[in-house]
């Protein structure tokens, strides 16, 4: 993948648009996932999410910087 | 386990303190290291992506931060939408506007206007997003005035920054030991609760009349919008699910109709007190001697789901019973209005009781099993009230003081004075929804004044002598962020510490290089404390709102309401009235500065309304379905219409008169063969006298013009 | 405590350890690669450019080239009005001829007078004419060289192109009056375009002369395949900016968080795709590889 992404005439990393749907893509997941009960089989709901979102972003991104 | 623990002896007080501590202390300090982590995090970081401004960060990281995570959540949702929408208007004011004074300051005017308007039209956290939404104009357009090209580069760094803040505050208070929310609500809903119970098994409270020092009218009518707020902004919080919400929901609304029939009903009973019809109230007190008895639960003991049951098969029970001796009563003392109203209201609030426990005690298994026993339709809305003159009025101050700074600002030429602008109308998006905002402006004033003492402390002595790199300069700081983190924990000093976070992040050294500038640091304090006492001018000249006018207002707004209900649409849910009245109130009693006294008026006003409001729809609804058109109703209707829309005293006889004629009218009315049509019939019948009372006994209404202000 | 919860329990650790252990791996991994793989989003390409100026001062009569024109060695450029230097050469010549003359008029007069016997001529005379002669001779060469000068002024008067490229930003119009020495067309040497790489200081230990670089075109998707040439030895100290008196003028200001420094590499271009117009002054991102034989 390439280091960066060109928008509107504005170039811009390409973490930039990762983490933004990263992002809306976490919300859908967290809703998903708090209505199917899931939480409730996770200790510490709060880092399972934080992990779970830096899983989401870093795994697009190590095709970047290989 | 009582043998035990009093073999145990001398170790319970040390447990005791050390569960107390672990209650009411440990939070606390919790909170003040995770606000010290997420505000160092920040600054760390946006001094690493070498952003210009890492004060930002911080400050975000302070405005965002709070207990619970769903509020952090929540705040940073409207802090990250209200940033955006200012750094898009300053970019389009900046990109249209930098070269025509008069078209920039009139737009700038205008979008602080709707900014201060809109904040205090929505209460809650996205009241932060409109303060971000006008304060990110302040701070991206203003500095870039002679330079308007840097607005993109300027506009793209703030958003940044805020961006930093905002994860660090939500990544640190969702990982680092949460408290959530919800367990908040839940904690407020039972107590809620159990204050239900205690009020509505009192039975003297019941039969006493109102009076000023009642607590229970007072203790019975707080929180139903602070509730309502809470539910919402837990919504943000993982784990929420849609059902939990919607026993919250259910819960507030059930709770709503609760109060109002509750408070119908002991205003009913205070006048058949006054009237001394002591063979009625003694009736009426054995029909309620049931209910109360099996309301009554020992105090400070928690409700466990088995006993919720039974008591709810009970109330099944009594209502059998009681509608039982309804009907006879009904048949018994047929001339006497107040007594059927009362009865119809106990058979009424035990309906609601009956609901409102049902509803708690599905939460109650939701939580524990996670299958709760009730179902619900579709979702209750909570409907808001926003009257259109105190908003116009916060617009006209918001853009006002605007004004009024940026004169300030061309007739002295000081390129400090953007920060007074931008105090300024801090200072009125910010303060503009307290209670008494001046007292408010006089807080922030002080907060700000130790802030600069500190911040000077900083600047001018601790960083240069001890500071050479991150670490140092985030020992330095710890101490008092940790302050600032405590003093926000405090309910007495929110605004005090808002205005010593504000003034401490500018004016503290924390650019990503430090600088020894003494006349620089003077100058903007000077301009910030200017921009202080503009936006506290603000709040002198625009306030001509006063108790008596407040009091008129309201009363007209709820006569407006009851016009309305005699002539709108029939799908009003009660729910939506009942909620809009309330949130009114709520509005009025924080904006118009009344005294306790009119405020209880106020809330009267309220209720009553409500209930007439109510009977109404009731009467309404039930005419739709008879066959025989009564004429009668339909003037009743036409007059009280009238009535509410200019009240007389020669019209409230005229009303009364009709009431009575059409009541009388229905009850000698043969009794229609079609079982459907009597019961209509009969509704119609208790209505009217439910209207009849409440306007006869008219201390309680939003018509008289008695000014309870002095 | 029964078995169930136990194992619910234990599952619920097992699973948000997992997690968190899987993104600790892959934070560290990302963190890794972007802290210690040399890349940067700070490319420039770069090329030589020849500021042509006219040897010769005068008005231009003709430009030859269009704005943004392929142009070979040799080529003219533009053309400074000539016929002042024709003059200067007709008059040049003019003067070559006059000395010619005079020189074959000196010379024949030392061969009659060295002919001549001493009653006739004295030796004096004779000698004059002799060296009459010979500087008449020097004279004669003096204004023939002056011819070739003319000359030369003449062909100079045509601006050429010293090497194959591209015109860029043409600004000079027929009439302007141009001195010699003034610096008045930018010609792009073709063949000589290179990039220069910004990278930070710690990564410049990843960075060997020799390395394959890849490069991307911001906003296009072609790729340029090159080699690092040669890394920069120096870059000037933003922090000491010396005065007027030579001495250091160090600022007294300190960042918290000590940015790295950009130093640049530069890196040979080796091929250049099809269809890529290579301009000077376009941003690549760059990433250099291992060579092959050093992993």
């Amino acid at each position: 993948m390439p280091l960066d992404l060109t928008l509107f005439g504005i170039q811009m990393p390409t973490l930039l648009p990762i983490f933004v749907v990263c992002s809306v893509m976490q919300i859908l997941l967290d809703r998903v996932m708090s209505d199917a009960g899931i939480y409730q089989h996770v200790w510490h709901p709060g880092l399972f999410r934080t992990a779970v979102f830096v899983c989401l972003f870093t795994l697009p991104c190590l095709f970047i910087y290989r | 386990m009582a043998v035990n623990s009093l073999g145990m002896g001398g170790a319970i007080p040390w447990k005791r303190t050390f569960h107390e501590w672990l209650s009411l202390d440990a939070p606390v300090l919790i909170y003040m290291v995770k606000v010290v982590i997420a505000a160092l995090m920040a600054l760390w970081m946006a001094m690493t992506l070498n952003m210009p401004d890492p004060r930002t960060a911080i400050f975000t990281v302070f405005i965002v931060m709070q207990p619970q995570s769903g509020l952090v959540f929540a705040k940073s949702y409207y802090r990250v939408l209200g940033t955006l929408a200012g750094v898009i208007v300053s970019l389009v004011i900046v990109g249209m506007f930098s070269q025509d004074p008069v078209w920039f300051i009139t737009f700038f005017a205008l979008w602080i206007g709707f900014a201060t308007a809109a904040g205090f039209k929505y209460r809650n956290f996205q009241f932060y997003g409109f303060v971000l939404a006008g304060y990110t104009l302040c701070i991206v357009a203003l500095p870039v005035i002679e330079t308007p090209l840097d607005v993109f580069d300027i506009a793209v760094s703030r958003f940044s920054e805020v961006i930093v803040g905002i994860l660090c505050a939500t990544v640190v208070s969702d990982v680092l030991f949460p408290r959530r929310l919800l367990d908040a609500l839940i904690t407020s809903e039972q107590e809620r609760f159990h204050n239900v119970l205690a009020t509505l098994s009192d039975l003297d409270s019941l039969f006493t009349p109102l009076d000023d020092t009642n607590p229970t009218v007072g203790r019975f009518s707080n929180g139903v919008v602070g509730l309502n707020a809470a539910q919402i902004n837990s919504s943000f919080e993982r784990g929420t699910n849609h059902k939990e919400q919607q026993h919250y929901q259910y819960l507030n609304h059930e709770y709503m109709n609760l109060s109002t029939t509750y408070h119908s009903l002991k205003s009913i009973l205070s006048v058949i007190n006054e009237h001394d019809k002591k063979e009625v109230i003694e009736t009426l007190k054995q029909l309620y001697a049931p209910i109360a008895t099996i309301l009554t639960i020992p105090a400070h003991t928690l409700l466990t789901p088995e006993d919720l049951s039974m008591i709810l098969s009970k109330l099944l029970e009594v209502k059998h019973s009681l509608s039982l001796r309804y009907e006879q009563e009904w048949e018994t003392v047929e001339d006497d209005r107040e007594f059927i109203a009362a009865t119809y209201l106990m058979n009424r609030l035990l309906d609601e009781v009956h609901n409102h426990c049902a509803t708690y005690l599905s939460l109650l298994k939701h939580r524990l099993s996670g299958r709760g026993s009730r179902t619900f339709g579709q979702m209750v809305r909570f409907s808001t009230h926003t009257d259109n003159v105190l908003v116009a009025l916060a617009a006209l101050r918001g853009s006002g003081v605007l004004l009024l700074t940026m004169l300030f600002w061309m007739g002295s030429g000081w390129p400090y004075a953007t920060l007074t602008i931008t105090m300024a109308v801090v200072i009125g998006l910010l303060l503009g929804t307290l209670p008494s905002p001046l007292d408010g402006v006089k807080n922030f004033f002080k907060g700000a004044i130790i802030a600069l003492c500190v911040a000077a402390l900083y600047d001018f002595y601790l960083i240069p002598a001890y500071a050479s790199d991150m670490v140092t300069l985030g020992l330095l700081l710890a101490p008092t962020l940790a302050f600032i983190g405590w003093m926000t924990t405090r309910p007495a000093l929110p605004i005090f510490s808002f205005g010593f976070v504000f003034m401490f992040m500018s004016q503290c050294a924390l650019d990503p290089f430090y600088k020894i500038e003494p006349t620089k640091f003077l100058e903007s304090s000077l301009a910030a404390l200017i921009g202080i006492a503009f936006g506290g001018l603000a709040y002198i000249l625009v306030n001509f709102w006063s108790c008596s006018l407040t009091q008129q207002r309201v009363a007209k707004i709820l006569r407006r309401q009851i016009v309305t209900v005699c002539e709108g649409t029939l799908k009003v849910e009660r729910s939506a009235l009942e909620s809009t009245g309330r949130d009114l109130v709520q509005q009025f009693s924080t904006q118009g500065r009344l005294n306790m006294r009119s405020s209880r008026l106020v809330f009267e006003w309220l209720l009553s309304t409500l209930e007439i409001g109510r009977a109404i729809l009731a009467i309404r609804r039930s005419t739709q379905g008879l066959s025989i058109p009564h004429p009668t109703i339909t003037m009743v209707l036409d007059s009280l219409k009238h009535y509410f829309h200019t009240p007389t005293a020669v019209d409230k006889e005229a009303v009364l008169l009709l009431l009575h004629q059409s009541f009388e009218e229905l009850r000698t009315f043969p009794r229609p063969s079609e079982k459907g049509e009597a019961k209509r019939l009969k509704l119609i019948g208790v209505e009217l006298a439910l209207i009849h009372t409440v306007i006869f006994n008219s201390t309680t209404f939003p018509l008289l013009l008695e000014d309870s202000c002095r | 405590m029964n078995h169930t919860t136990k194992v619910a329990k234990l599952i619920r650790f097992s699973l948000t350890f997992l997690v968190v252990s899987l993104a600790i791996f892959l934070g560290l991994m990302l963190w890794n690669n972007y802290m210690n793989s040399a890349w940067t989003r700070d490319g420039r390409v770069r090329a030589d450019v020849v500021m042509i100026a006219p040897d010769v001062g005068g008005l231009v009569s003709r430009v030859a080239v269009v704005d943004n024109q392929e142009v070979h060695q040799g080529d003219i450029v533009y053309q400074i009005d000539p016929v002042r230097f024709e003059h200067a050469l007709h008059e040049a010549k003019a003067l070559a001829q006059t000395k010619k003359a005079q020189y074959a008029m000196k010379q024949a007069q030392s061969k009659r007078r060295s002919q001549a016997d001493n009653e006739t001529i004295s030796a004096e005379n004779r000698d004059d004419a002799f060296y009459d002669a010979q500087i008449a001779h020097a004279q004669y060469e003096e204004a023939l060289t002056k011819v070739e000068t003319a000359q030369l002024d003449l062909d100079r008067a045509s601006v050429r192109a010293p090497s194959d490229g591209w015109v860029s930003n043409l600004l000079l119009r027929k009439g302007d009056y141009v001195q010699a020495g003034d610096k008045r067309i930018a010609l792009i040497t073709k063949g000589s375009f290179w990039v220069y790489g910004y990278f930070e200081e710690h990564k410049l230990s990843l960075i060997h002369v020799g390395d394959p670089a890849d490069m991307r075109i911001l906003g296009t998707k072609y790729r340029l395949k090159g080699h690092v040439e040669s890394i920069a030895r120096g870059i000037s100290d933003r922090d000491n900016v010396t005065d007027g008196r030579l001495l250091a003028n160090v600022n007294p200001i300190f960042t918290w968080v000590r940015l790295a420094q950009r130093i640049p590499v530069r890196i040979h271009i080796d091929t250049v795709p099809q269809g890529l117009i290579l301009s000077a002054g376009m941003t690549c991102s760059v990433s250099i590889s291992k060579t092959p034989k050093r992993r």
